[in-house]
């Protein structure tokens, strides 16, 4: 059906594009989107959508049915938690909803016709529609947000001290990083790790620069991830690491055991930190026969807590970010098929982008056996039912979805409120940069669709 | 002179799924309407007058055949700023209210904040319908959104009004007010062109015509030239006796002429119910519209 409406689309797109005049279905005048998009956030507020903040504020407040079950020091990890699923739900739903039966419903009320029988290009209406779903759903999530810190401090205004601090903790993490004297291993390694060991007095050693002893407390902190282990013992999973940190205000060490693949934090003094805002760490094996693997981004320093509500206002840009994505591939969709199968499409956008490091590393596992198949080996993730060329065609497929669908991970909130941890900039940046170029080009495949598009 | 509109056989084939033929609703349209002309488009349902809309305000694609409007192509957008469409029946934004939607529409002219206020002023007076602007359109009869179609297609004072069954859904009264506005129009140098079921007000306002009949032109030109008939001879008369009327009738015979009817004057229902509406003080007035569509700030 998809394919069939494709079809029609370019055949009568072809026709269209020749005709005299049709270069003009793509001028964008912005004081016309603006218009469009006010009537668009109009018309959605005399539909009473917004009551579903109504809906979200009660969802909120019943979270407070379960506090008798719950410690005090956990009740703001389960408002957080129920506030960040009641609002991701939300501004799903009015992403799909709103997106997908916008368009739709102005072609079956005819209403399309009093906007194209004016000065208006069709690329026009549909940045008009995107733009106006946008500033709603941007309304969305700031409400939400703002009804969340209400309803949260409210809770520990009530509870008093033994309601837990709330703390959003902002991470550097772009430290330079080098391995001194690194090792090579070839059962231990991953391409994107670097490897030092006991033998050759190797170490990790991150480098940041430009720090300012004013953003830190009285500790600077830092969390790091690491594989641990021995080369002469595959199964071992676990060691001792010596960290060692230096400025020009003096050195501190400490050694630590940890497991693999743990998230580890250690305090160092801020007074170390002199005024040529230098610090180096190195992390070193503590066991003689042990390795350490790390990559540049698996030590991060902590900068001091800033303002709460300022963090959780970044977590929901996020939120705001990944929603856009849908919101976008709906509406395009809707300029060409009806609203359930555009809502379906935004559906499945939701959950291939959900489960995007499910399916890379699905996709990898498929190329690991195929490859083990070529060299004549018998797979043992591969079940000998399944025939080679059906490997190779879920292989390209996930290839291909996976460049084409964004990872929404990098979008996800709640990795970093529930662990008190703030989105930094990078993070922020990072998320901007998977969200944007999607929209844009949904954007813009939504203004071709409606420029071919007849309404007849 | 320029035409104001040209058809040069626009065709519209309407296709399956498959891109198959199913239904040619347009066969070789070839019309022009002149600046200042009223022009009727006229057929029973089905006769392709809402699909030649369509193709000439660029919301569908002709499958052969070429228009232009103003001397540019239906899908050039700019030349929209010239055109006032009312469409077969009001596709507004129902949550909207009156002031709201000729605000809307307003902006997608261009139109500074104060020439949108000045003319929906106008046009909400001139329509009737100071006393709804603030009420949402979803709340409105159906001969009230009619008007604030109206209005919507005056909102430009536009040099070429498009009108699709511009009395459909309209008590007499409204329907009269808009064979007048159509006349005004006109009168103003405005050009029309409009489609209608009602045979008895196209012949009243329009110059020409063209008849569609499955997709095809069947009549084509001034109605005066369409309606005449050259073998009938009607006169009216005033105050004429009865004796007068048998001479006249004699005269008529004695010169080889057949008598086919003679009777007095009849008013039309039209004029009959306008005239017992307003005599019975109601309220329910027709108001001739003044000066038509707003004008242009001097």
């Amino acid at each position: 059906m998809i394919s069939g409406a494709l079809i029609r689309l370019f055949a009568r797109g072809a026709r269209a594009a020749s005709a005299p005049g049709a270069a003009g279905a793509m001028a964008v005048s912005p004081r016309r989107v603006w218009a469009i998009a006010r009537m668009t956030l109009l018309e959605a507020s005399r539909r009473k959508v917004f009551a579903i903040l109504a809906l979200f504020a009660i969802a909120l407040l019943s979270s407070t049915a379960f506090f008798p079950s719950v410690e005090p020091a956990g009740r703001l990890r389960l408002m957080e938690v129920w506030a960040l699923r009641a609002a991701s739900l939300f501004t799903a739903i009015v992403a799909l909803f709103i997106s997908g039966s916008s368009l739709p419903s102005d072609f079956e009320e005819k209403r399309i016709y009093m906007l194209v029988t004016k000065p208006v290009s069709k690329a026009t209406i549909f940045l008009g529609k995107l733009l106006g779903l946008s500033l709603l759903l941007a309304i969305f999530v700031a409400t939400m947000g703002m009804v969340t810190m209400l309803f949260i401090r409210g809770v520990q205004l009530l509870s008093g001290p033994s309601f837990p601090s709330m703390v959003a903790r902002e991470r550097l993490s772009d430290g330079q990083f080098e391995a001194l004297r690194p090792a090579s291993l070839s059962d231990a390694s991953d391409e994107k790790r670097s490897y030092v060991t006991a033998d050759t007095a190797g170490a990790l050693v991150w480098r940041f620069t430009g720090l300012r002893r004013a953003d830190f407390g009285d500790q600077i902190g830092l969390e790091g991830r690491f594989s641990v282990g021995s080369p002469t013992d595959q199964f071992r999973a676990s060691g001792s690491i010596i960290l060692e940190a230096r400025a020009s205000g003096g050195t501190h060490r400490v050694e630590q055991f940890l497991n693999t693949n743990e998230e580890k934090d250690w305090s160092i003094p801020a007074a170390l930190l002199g005024p040529d805002g230098t610090l180096d760490i190195f992390f070193r094996c503590g066991d003689g026969d042990g390795f350490l693997g790390a990559s540049r981004r698996d030590l991060a320093l902590y900068l001091k807590p800033g303002l709460f509500e300022f963090a959780f206002a970044r977590g929901l840009v996020l939120l705001f970010l990944q929603s856009m994505t849908v919101l976008s591939l709906t509406l395009m969709a809707s300029a060409m098929l009806s609203a359930p199968l555009s809502i379906l499409l935004g559906v499945l956008l939701y959950v291939v982008g959900s489960a995007y490091g499910y399916v890379k590393d699905g996709t990898r596992d498929i190329d690991r056996s195929l490859q083990e198949l070529q060299q004549g080996k018998k797979s043992p993730s591969a079940p000998e039912e399944i025939p080679p060329w059906f490997l190779q065609f879920s292989s390209t497929v996930s290839k291909a979805v996976l460049r084409i669908v964004p990872d929404f991970d990098h979008f996800d909130f709640s990795k970093w409120l529930l662990k008190d941890k703030a989105v930094s900039g990078r993070d922020l940046a990072i998320a901007v940069g998977h969200a944007v170029p999607p929209v844009l080009v949904l954007g813009v495949l939504g203004m071709l669709v409606l420029a071919f598009k007849d309404f007849g | 002179m320029t035409t104001v509109l040209e058809t040069n056989r626009l065709t519209k084939v309407f296709k399956d799924f498959w891109g198959r033929p199913k239904h040619k609703a347009l066969d070789a349209l070839s019309i022009t309407i002149n600046p200042g002309e009223v022009f009727g488009l006229l057929g029973p349902n089905g006769s392709g007058k809402t699909t030649t809309f369509k193709l000439l305000l660029g919301l569908i694609f002709p499958t052969e055949g070429t228009a232009t409007i103003l001397g540019r192509p239906p899908t050039d957008v700019t030349v929209k700023s010239r055109i006032g469409f009312l469409p077969e029946e009001s596709y507004l934004y129902r949550w909207l209210n009156a002031d709201e939607t000729l605000d809307f529409f307003g902006r997608l002219f261009n139109l500074d904040r104060a020439t949108r206020r000045k003319r929906a002023d106008q046009l909400i007076e001139q329509f009737g319908l100071g006393h709804a602007r603030k009420r949402q359109i979803r709340e409105y009869s159906k001969g009230m959104m009619r008007r604030v179609g109206f209005c919507q297609t005056l909102i430009n004072d536009p040099e070429f009004v498009i009108l699709d069954e511009p009395t459909s859904g309209l008590d007499p009264i409204s329907s009269r007010q808009i064979k007048d506005l159509i006349l005004d129009l006109k009168k103003r140098g405005k050009t029309v062109l409009l489609s209608s079921h009602l045979l008895a007000d196209v012949q009243q306002v329009c110059d020409r015509i063209c008849i569609l009949h499955q997709g095809q032109t069947k009549e084509y030109g001034p109605v005066r030239d369409i309606l005449v008939r050259r073998d009938s001879v009607q006169m009216t008369f005033k105050d004429l006796s009865e004796g007068a009327r048998l001479k006249i009738e004699e005269l008529a015979k004695a010169e080889g002429a057949h008598l086919v009817k003679s009777e007095n004057m009849l008013e039309t229902l039209e004029d009959v119910f306008l005239r017992t509406v307003q005599e019975s003080g109601d309220g329910l007035t027709y108001r001739k519209p003044a000066g038509g569509a707003p004008k242009e700030n001097p």
